[in-house]
């Protein structure tokens, strides 16, 4: 069969995977994040879930960045970010989650009962996509849930500043309002919380992450090979929770980073295919010290992100070769 | 080459270390030093990572200790391929790595730890053979067996259960100076040993005063003795790795001490994993809830340069074994993903001049933690400290 012509894709730094972690950061009462995630704390919110897609009656599926919620205000927040363009399904997605029922949030959601008394959408954007959003917002939205919806932005200030607006929109716990209202700009926020979020899983947001994943695994196999889905595996921490089209995709970002790799020629000495599809190894006589293996591997990675960074290469996410055995979730 | 009787339980090993050490003991009383270095009996409390074995059925668990303590490679000085031999006594080792015409000894105990993860080795070898070997061990991604790390205020604490007798003071800043040629004969180290009564820790506080944020306690002597009879005694060097060398007329007190500091030190190591772990797990809701939190290192004074230490501490050598992908995002600031060659896990840093921030996730090694703020304080600034996400000390 043909091989399937690769698609190029240009990545871009990821906004959600900063928001995310800013996102857990606020809810699990970060010092960088002060002074917003101390009192925030104060209210009682915590962390209730990330990531997480819930079954709904009558709504489907919702897909959240992140919910929290507070024993003490009996509120909850359901948060979410997004830099698409296409307003439209996003906006439908909000009136989704506006339209979340207390029955909901408690029995699908699975919110503690305390704190699904009323809940509100937090959503934020990129800073230069925020006016758009405002007026999108104040037509489709917030005409008939202006209680319950608020918009903020963020914006890189410098290397490792942030600062996060707030545009337009209410909630309905008003302590926790009057917090968000105000601006704040963040210095070192932390981003390891997690390290890939399923809606960026381009090569170069995941590479880094991937990679150290699978030089792990190496040394745990003792210089096996070592396939995609152990790699996932690795990084997700619960592989159970998602869903198999979304298992899938991961897998096959994940393959994408080595494919993409080993299509250089000085990658290809040190990055080997291995015997079943999706699984790589390295290239070894044997006798070398794991190290020295691992110096090389280094080196031609930070060729290639540099051949990234410098726009020499794009990447390359090459379609599932048909000859390549099925992904089994 | 002094030869081990070959003991085949735990029981008759320190019987024989008993009476090795009150023989030690008696002949520095009667000629003022020590006849032969090679019969102070020395311990060594090491971390094992039995990986996800533990709990497995191993059929044959000394071949694969041998095999997870044997280093091949293309350097044959580094090479060590050990034999190891069974006792009578399940889950106590005789084990002999040849080392050029001789053979280096040490039995090994990997049972008296209910989690079998932190193990004692007993030898009578020569130090330097068996430190080199150890040393190799426990820097070499190819085995599993690691040391414990003690840092200095462990040490302060283990010193103040029995009697001052001195102290080692060390650092090394030469780990992050640049090798330009005005640095090729650095003097940015010092080693130093004040052995004595009491009395010597006026000199300790003055050095230490002196050499503020610097001087590092590497090393600690003390006499350790039995309750009810003081006769019965240990003195003890314990070295910031975990080695121990021991004299006195007690090996039960030796026993004892190194007892009570495993359990110290593994108490430790489990709550920087239970407390540390980014962790994405469900709760009795079936939400995924995100667990743990990360740590920060506070250096005494700014990084001078945040890329040579990142070249340093994520290189994949000794003494920090971590190997990592630096993106340095400005002059001050970059990130790391990373593993921890002993375990293969998976860290994250965030460095800044000011601070670096740990991330553990699940199956990370509390010890990687430790060996981190330990080797930090020796070559970096003694003075680093290390906090939680609200602001309480770690260590």
């Amino acid at each position: 069969m043909p091989r399937s012509q690769p698609k190029t894709q240009k990545d871009k730094k990821s906004f959600n995977l900063i928001m995310t972690n800013i996102g857990i950061g606020i809810f699990k009462n970060h010092p960088s994040l002060a002074p917003l995630s101390s009192k925030v704390s104060e209210l009682g919110y915590e962390l209730f879930c990330v990531e997480r897609a819930f079954n709904l009656p009558e709504k489907s599926v919702v897909h959240p960045e992140l919910i929290s919620c507070s024993t003490l205000t009996s509120h909850s927040v359901i948060a979410e970010w997004t830099t698409t363009k296409h307003i439209e399904n996003k906006l439908g997605q909000l009136l989704k989650y506006s339209e979340v029922t207390t029955d909901d949030l408690r029995n699908y959601i699975a919110v503690p009962a305390n704190s699904a008394i009323q809940h509100s959408v937090w959503l934020v954007v990129p800073k230069e996509h925020s006016e758009i959003f405002r007026n999108s917002l104040q037509e489709a939205v917030l005409s008939k849930y202006a209680d319950r919806i608020l918009l903020s932005s963020l914006e890189n200030k410098s290397d490792y500043t942030v600062k996060l607006t707030f545009h337009t929109g209410c909630l309905r716990d008003k302590g926790l309002e009057q917090l968000f209202l105000q601006d704040y700009v963040f210095e070192k926020v932390p981003k390891g919380y997690l390290r890939i979020v399923t809606s960026d899983l381009g090569v170069a947001a995941i590479m880094d992450p991937v990679l150290t994943a699978f030089a792990g695994l190496l040394i745990k196999s003792r210089g096996l090979d070592v396939n995609c889905r152990s790699i996932a595996e690795e990084l997700f921490g619960i592989w159970s929770m998602f869903d198999s089209s979304t298992q899938i995709q991961i897998i096959k970002a994940i393959d994408s980073v080595f494919k993409s790799m080993h299509a250089k020629g000085y990658a290809k000495r040190i990055l080997r295919k291995g015997k079943k599809s999706r699984e790589w190894g390295l290239s070894t006589d044997g006798k070398t010290e794991y190290t020295v293996l691992l110096r090389r591997l280094r080196s031609a990675i930070e060729r290639f992100t540099q051949e990234l960074d410098t726009g020499v290469v794009q990447i390359e996410i090459w379609d599932l070769e048909e000859e390549e055995e099925p992904i089994v979730p | 080459m002094s030869q081990h009787p070959v003991a085949q339980s735990r029981r008759q090993l320190f019987d024989y270390l008993d009476g090795q050490m009150n023989a030690d003991y008696r002949s520095i009383l009667k000629t003022g030093r020590l006849e032969n270095e090679t019969t102070q009996v020395k311990t060594y409390l090491l971390e094992f990572d039995w990986h996800e074995s533990i709990g497995e059925e191993i059929d044959n668990e000394a071949g694969y200790i041998a095999s997870a303590l044997t280093i091949g490679g293309t350097k044959k000085r580094n090479e060590l391929v050990p034999s190891v031999i069974n006792t009578d006594e399940d889950g106590f080792y005789y084990i002999e790595w040849p080392r050029g015409n001789q053979k280096i000894r040490m039995y090994l105990d990997t049972s008296s730890d209910a989690s079998r993860r932190f193990w004692i080795g007993y030898s009578l070898a020569p130090s330097m053979e068996l430190d080199k070997i150890l040393d190799i061990l426990s820097g070499s991604p190819e085995s599993r067996l690691d040391r414990v790390w003690l840092w200095p205020e462990l040490l302060r604490q283990i010193q103040s259960w029995g009697e001052f007798r001195g102290v080692g003071l060390d650092y090394d800043h030469r780990f992050f100076e640049s090798s330009s040629a005005e640095n090729l004969d650095s003097t940015s180290y010092l080693k130093l040993q004040l052995w004595g009564g009491p009395e010597t820790q006026n000199v300790l506080a003055a050095i230490t005063e002196a050499r503020k944020g610097r001087v590092n306690l590497s090393k600690v002597r003390m006499k350790y003795s039995e309750e009810d009879d003081r006769r019965r005694f240990v003195l003890e060097e314990i070295k910031f790795n975990g080695k121990f060398t021991c004299r006195g007329t007690s090996f039960a007190s030796h026993q004892i001490l190194i007892t009570r500091l495993r359990a110290a030190y593994a108490e430790k190591v489990k709550e920087m994993e239970t407390k540390h772990t980014i962790c994405c797990s469900f709760n009795k809701g079936e939400s995924l809830v995100v667990s743990g939190d990360p740590i920060s290192f506070f250096p005494g004074e700014p990084i001078a340069n945040v890329k040579t230490f990142c070249a340093v501490v994520f290189g994949g050598t000794s003494p920090f074994h971590l190997w990592g992908l630096v993106q340095q995002i400005s002059g001050d600031h970059a990130e790391v993903n990373a593993i921890d060659l002993h375990t293969g896990s998976r860290l994250f840093f965030e460095v800044y001049s000011d601070e670096i921030r740990m991330y553990m996730y699940p199956g990370s090694c509390g010890n990687t933690v430790v060996r981190f703020f330990t080797n930090l304080q020796r070559t970096l600034n003694a003075s680093v400290s290390a906090k939680n996400t609200k602001g309480q000390e770690v260590f």
